[in-house]
């Protein structure tokens, strides 16, 4: 597919996107909003692991405070307003991301993971026994989502699904746009030299303590708008937010649309959410298919569902070119 | 005064024997670690796999004995085919595959177990001759956790036996500090990872037997303990057996003494140690590798 064909692609997707409310039933809108949330906790996950190339077992700490500090936020502070309220959730995982990159710079590999891990347990067990703020075990409930003020056109209601469809993809759809254009500045170079080889890129100048610091820090950000999202969407927080299973959640997206690539995620996300539902409506052991598709993409698919994507386009390419089968040179 | 001592004594003995346990399942997990550079995720599985493959042999022979004999061989087994048919496939991958795939491994383990067994706690009653109590620092205590700390201990001294003095032993410490010159010299690794690895599997399945009746047969369980061996090996070292014998007797106390003292937070002590460890000294008190 040359330029124009993707530009074609992405503009006919995108407008199937917007167009959503008009064609699905409010139970798959409400599955395409969790989609789209959801992508943006990939994306930020594959920052760090497709880009930067260290695997993080913890995503989902960054994840649950946006979540939990939204839904305090809205539940403490009366009259709070929606867009702070988010606002406020990404910061407060940012905050919380840039503290445990202090620590995170210094390990790689295995010892990454491992940390990574520790922190997301410790503030696991901190959202279960905190109660007075967190709700423990029972979680977090009771507060609405506010209505969206904007100038000249006035309120809009947002416990409208489709309002709130169109919302999350404003938001999402805007951080997205932020993700995909780090990637292409100076930082963004310099986090791809991290995953390459973190000791060239030294000796090339870069400071490689200040890129995982700075990588470290707005994938939490992005992480925790998307948490924020997901308790606005749910109008409920609970310790499931922040737990390991979330973080796999996550992982799972990720390796399943294809590890490195921008768009891999938004596919992940895509793919494991709608067949995670419906796989959970026909067996009650849906994540054991989970596992085994796991297991199968690890074993043979390693390049996700882009890699199987281009592979089936080279193919067809080459079928194109060199109809009788000839290799092609 | 009196009480309070024999409380501390008895929180201390209860501590021990979960100590016992975590460095039954951790052992595996280090000294697979340290040889072949994948943390296994689904470690903690084989000792949840363990447990409930006990319970149906006791189900069938109505004998704690065979089970404890049979169960680990089981689990044995499936580790070393999950080590041949998943893990050496994907070796070549690199570390990150290897731990997406322990991960993919311990769900479908975990579903595999609540299918056939169901999600419901399973009753195991202890064996009839260990099923007594005994007086220690004169309060009575069940004779069965002081049959866990001593089975523990001889297999301790077996295994260690078995990697000090023997020379399978002396080839996996070697492959231990450089796998690749190891197998230059002719030895079959691949072979002796295996083995090593249904071996850690059957240890951690052993300790599942021995731990169903006292801390129940659930499929939560594997996640449980999970996180408590994962504490144990990180904060020991990798691949250090007795950074894992040390640190499984500080995490068994701590568990132990911290529900005693602060039971709220002894969960968020467990990983805050966790955490300030790795922060301080990422490869562990006794890790050597960087």
């Amino acid at each position: 597919m040359g330029k124009p064909g993707k530009v074609v692609a992405i503009f006919v997707l995108l407008v199937a996107l917007v167009l959503c409310p008009f064609y699905l039933d409010i139970i798959r809108l409400r599955l395409m909003t969790e989609v789209v949330y959801y992508s943006l906790y990939a994306v930020s996950l594959n920052m760090i692991l497709g880009y930067g190339g260290l695997l993080s077992f913890g995503h989902s700490a960054y994840f649950g405070v946006g979540a939990y500090v939204t839904a305090i936020a809205l539940l403490r502070i009366k009259g709070l307003g929606l867009l702070p309220a988010i606002l406020a959730g990404g910061l407060s995982a940012a905050v919380i991301g840039s503290f445990f990159s202090i620590f995170l710079i210094r390990v790689s590999g295995t010892y990454f993971a491992m940390l990574t891990l520790a922190f997301n347990q410790l503030l696991y067990a901190v959202a279960l026994k905190w109660r007075p703020v967190t709700g423990g075990d029972d979680g977090l409930g009771g507060f609405s989502i506010p209505d969206l003020h904007l100038p000249w056109i006035g309120k809009i209601d947002m416990l409208d699904t489709s309002n709130f469809f169109w919302f999350t993809l404003v938001v999402i759809g805007v951080m997205l746009l932020f993700a995909w254009h780090i990637t292409r500045t100076p930082l963004g170079i310099s986090i791809l030299l991290l995953r390459e080889n973190e000791e060239r890129a030294q000796f090339l100048g870069h400071q490689t303590s200040l890129t995982r610091f700075w990588l470290l820090t707005l994938a939490s950000f992005f992480a925790g708008i998307s948490g924020s999202m997901f308790a606005l969407f749910q109008e409920f927080v609970a310790t499931s937010a922040i737990d390991v299973l979330k973080s796999i959640d996550g992982l799972l997206m990720v390796i399943i649309g294809g590890v490195g690539n921008f768009f891999g995620p938004l596919l992940g996300s895509l793919f494991y959410i709608i067949v995670g539902d419906w796989l959970s409506r026909v067996t009650e052991h849906w994540e054991f298919f989970i596992g085994c598709f796991f297991i199968v993409l690890v074993l043979f698919f390693r390049g996700g569902l882009v890699g199987l994507l281009a592979g089936a386009q080279d193919r067809l390419l080459k079928a194109l070119v060199h109809p009788r089968g000839e290799a092609a040179p | 005064m009196e009480s309070h001592l024999n409380t501390v004594l008895i929180t201390f003995v209860h501590g021990l024997v979960y100590g016992m346990l975590l460095f039954l399942v951790a052992s595996g997990l280090s000294i697979v670690f340290g040889m072949m550079g994948v943390l296994n995720l689904a470690h903690a599985s084989f000792y949840m796999l363990g447990a409930y493959f006990g319970y149906s042999v006791l189900g069938v022979t109505h004998s704690f004995w065979l089970s404890l004999l049979l169960a680990p061989v089981l689990v044995a087994l499936a580790g070393s085919l999950a080590e041949r048919f998943l893990l050496r496939p994907v070796h070549a991958a690199g570390h990150l595959f290897e731990l997406l795939l322990t991960i993919g491994l311990s769900l479908v383990m975990l579903e595999i177990v609540k299918w056939s067994w169901g999600t419901e706690p399973l009753p195991v009653a202890l064996p009839e001759s260990l099923s007594g109590t005994v007086q220690i620092f004169g309060s009575t205590y069940p004779v069965y956790r002081l049959f866990i700390f001593g089975f523990g201990s001889i297999v301790v001294i077996v295994l260690a036996g078995v990697l000090f003095k023997t020379n399978l032993g002396m080839i996996v410490r070697a492959a231990i500090d450089d796998p690749e010159m190891v197998s230059s010299l002719g030895t079959n690794t691949p072979l002796v990872f295996n083995l090593v690895f249904s071996l850690g599997a059957g240890l951690a399945g052993m300790a599942g037997v021995i731990a169903g009746p006292i801390l129940g047969i659930y499929p939560g369980m594997a996640q449980v303990m999970g996180l408590d061996v994962f504490v144990v090996v990180v904060v020991g070292g990798l691949g250090s057996l007795f950074g894992a014998i040390l640190a499984s007797f500080m995490i068994g106390e701590l568990q132990s003494f911290g529900v005693l003292l602060f039971p709220r937070f002894s969960l968020i002590l467990i990983f805050l140690l966790m955490a300030v460890v790795l922060s301080i000294k990422p490869q562990g008190m006794f890790g050597e590798k960087g």
